[in-house]
């Protein structure tokens, strides 16, 4: 699948869970006696695919045909048929099989073509799905325990209708099995009509180059009318995008550390040793550490609402909400700047007609589409830098109550912002003190070298009046303070990161007022297409 | 707490380092951070392998599973039942603190346990056979031992005049096991 199409297989790599793969790599890497895998490469393969893409209605169709007649057929049932008798390949397969039909009701023979007759069904025997069909036993007694009870029932009888009826019941327990495993059935379809779409577009493969804020625009606009994957909503498009733009970064990290892990066996580590080496070698240089920085994947919102960070209020809910939507959209934001603050503009006013729509049926549609009362995209830009401005008072709040409690990173950090001269004034101090003289009235001395810096953070404690912040917190709480502003600095570094992109598009493109006036007009049209007529499904 | 840096364009070398940085870092993490919340499976045939008393690089691992896993020790149980040789169930009273020196079974399969005279520490586990069930079988058997929670399993030679033996330390598991009113036993 990879050198099909490598945008697909990213999509389907996506949102596996660890278990799911762990399950699937035990059984791959499951061996005899003698080390040789039990399985085929070939086996392996098409039953990953099928599991990972949830097509496996006909391969446990085809399942149940083999089970039937093995549990049927053989003295020692499915599971000693395959790992005791080892039969596991097409050759023996078809040896027990020349064995079977001499005594068999059900099976036949004709020039070397085994064929089963069930009732009024014939299915013809492909020995060579028999390692396949081993593999998908491993597999499936993990997602149905029950499953060797079940093919017990085969042992008396064999009907056309209880294989089905088995088939079915594989199905199921498989699908229920898979949901906590797998990316959301519609999330995936969702993803692979906008990623076919991409590619037969632009007859560009390369998923990486696929994702512009135009193609996801274009999309949008080519879908909204359509039924296929429900893409009326902007938002729903723009998520769909985040989400395909993190399968593949994701999968082409997963090819990473597979080609280097191959590679760090293949030369016992010494490339992968001088590599390290070469990176520790390199001065600290803030533009390669900044993007390392914002590869990692970030919860910081998540993580400020839980106990026992939640006690204090870094974030309003309204902060909260508004910084959550930056995680949610993730690296996608500085590929697609632009696609997220059209659903954060756009998005918004949609939400209204479809909201004027269930509560007015519809009274105020056509000045909706019309964009009125629309929080352009420089009111929202206007919110993002307050929301900054919100996050770094916060930030300094914290700093000042870290410096109560002379807690060193706070210490560090005011001292990081000295001018030359203060330093110097500092070092002097030093000179003229013993260690532990100096250490006892450090904060003294900062106060006196620093008072405006010193203020300035006393102030925006001051200004903070939330939960946490209206009185000094005990020294005890310091450590949860600066959990605290761990997250607040990667929310910062986020939204300061997100706002340079869009200066840059902006920049490049014109200014927000012209980017605004021709997005509304496209938006406008869609919108009309829509809603325009009343009693449209929303 | 350090200031926000600027994010400037990323020249070539950087480029590829922090690429290999990265992916070093990722393989460096994979491979001395194994996943905490994953478990490896059990699978069927390493159950089916204990089963037959095979020892494989899964055995330790299956046999701790069997223990805390309640639906792999069904999947065991349905295993174990299928071609059994002789079942042995747990006994109808508890017996007195003394060693239960014999166990008898379905068919008149005995086990016995016999202290040795040169050793008092060891004993002999001797399992016979009636005659019909004897002169069938040429191959080791598996004795497995189980109460609710524990499980034992012991590999005796193939059978001779209908009899085979092994023989046992007083300080084995299996042989407190077998002194447990709970245990059952399965000849395979």
């Amino acid at each position: 699948m990879d050198e099909l199409n490598q945008g697909l297989s990213s999509l389907v790599r996506f949102g596996v869970s660890e278990q799911l793969i762990q399950d699937l790599r035990a059984i791959e890497e499951s061996a005899d006696m003698h080390g040789h895998a039990l399985y085929e490469q070939a086996a392996i393969y098409e039953m990953r695919c099928a599991i990972l893409c949830r097509n496996y209605a006909k391969a446990l169709w085809e399942y149940s045909h083999f089970m039937a007649l093995i549990e049927h057929e053989s003295d020692a049932g499915v599971i000693e048929f395959f790992w005791e008798q080892n039969i596991l390949s097409s050759a023996r397969f078809r040896h027990w099989l020349a064995e079977a039909v001499r005594h068999s009701h059900y099976l036949s023979e004709d020039n070397g073509v085994f064929r089963a007759l069930i009732g009024k069904r014939e299915f013809i025997l492909n020995t060579k799905r028999i390692n396949l069909m081993a593999a998908w036993t491993a597999f499936l007694v993990l997602v149905e325990p029950e499953l060797l009870i079940k093919l017990q029932s085969f042992k008396t009888e064999l009907n056309e209708k209880t294989i089905d009826e088995f088939s079915k019941q594989l199905k199921t327990a498989l699908d229920a099995y898979l949901e906590p495993h797998l990316q959301a059935i519609h999330q995936q379809r969702q993803g692979r009509v906008l990623l076919t779409w991409l590619q037969e577009c632009t007859g560009q493969m390369n998923a990486n180059a696929l994702l512009q804020d135009e193609t996801v625009l274009a999309f949008w606009q080519h879908h909204a009318l359509t039924k296929d994957g429900d893409f009326k909503r902007f938002t729903t498009v723009a998520d769909c995008a985040y989400r395909l733009h993190e399968a593949i970064e994701l999968s082409d990290d997963q090819r990473q550390i597979e080609g280097a892990r191959s590679y760090h066996q293949d030369q016992q580590g010494d490339n992968a040793a001088w590599l390290i080496d070469e990176v520790s070698q390199i001065n600290t240089s803030e533009n390669l550490f900044d993007n390392l920085l914002h590869r990692e994947p970030v919860k910081a919102v998540a993580s400020l609402g839980k106990p026992p960070l939640k006690q204090i209020k870094f974030l309003t809910s309204k902060d909260a909400a508004f910084c959550e939507k930056f995680e949610l959209a993730g690296p996608a934001l500085n590929v697609l700047p632009l696609t997220f603050l059209r659903a954060q503009v756009f998005g918004l006013q949609q939400a209204r007609l479809t909201e004027d729509i269930r509560a007015t049926k519809g009274q105020n549609i056509s000045k909706l589409i019309e964009m009125e009362g629309l929080i352009g995209f420089s009111a929202w830009q206007s919110s993002l830098k307050e929301q900054l401005e919100k996050i770094a008072q916060t930030r300094s709040a914290v700093a000042f109550v870290l410096l109560q409690h002379e807690h060193p990173v706070a210490l560090a950090s005011v001292l990081e912002a000295f001018s030359d001269e203060q330093k110097a004034s500092l070092h002097k101090l030093i000179e003229n003190q013993s260690g532990a003289r100096f250490g006892n009235s450090l904060m003294t001395h900062l106060t006196q070298l620093a008072p405006m810096e010193i203020k300035r953070l006393e102030t925006a404690f001051s200004k903070v009046n939330r939960a946490g912040f209206k009185t000094l917190p005990e020294a005890d709480q310091a450590e949860n303070f600066l959990s605290g502003d761990a997250h607040l600095e990667a929310l910062e570094n986020m939204l300061h990161l997100y706002a340079k992109h869009l200066a840059n598009i902006v920049e490049q493109q014109g200014d927000l007022a012209t980017l605004e006036a021709r997005d509304a007009t496209i938006f406008s049209q869609t919108f009309a297409l829509l809603y325009a007529e009343q009693g449209v499904t929303i | 707490m350090s200031s926000h840096q600027t994010n400037g364009p990323v020249n070539e070398k950087d480029q590829a380092i922090l690429q290999a940085y990265g992916v070093l870092t990722a393989l460096h993490a994979v491979e001395t951070q194994p996943a905490l919340q994953t478990e490896k499976p059990v699978l069927i045939n390493d159950i089916l392998a204990f089963v037959k008393g095979r020892t494989t690089p899964e055995t330790a691992r299956v046999e701790a599973a069997l223990g805390t896993n309640l639906t792999l020790r069904r999947q065991y149980r349905q295993l174990l039942q299928n071609k059994q040789l002789a079942h042995i169930a747990r006994p109808r009273a508890a017996h007195s603190g003394d060693i239960l020196e014999k166990r008898i079974g379905e068919h008149g399969v005995r086990l016995m346990l016999k202290q040795s005279k040169g050793h008092e520490e060891q004993y002999y586990l001797i399992l016979e056979l009636p005659e019909a069930i004897a002169s069938a079988q040429d191959k080791p058997l598996i004795l497995h031992a189980n109460t609710e929670t524990q499980t034992q399993r012991a590999v005796f030679p193939p059978v001779q005049d209908g009899r085979s033996q092994i023989i046992l330390s007083a300080d084995e598991l299996l042989f407190s096991l077998l002194q447990d009113h709970d245990v059952e036993i399965d000849i395979h």
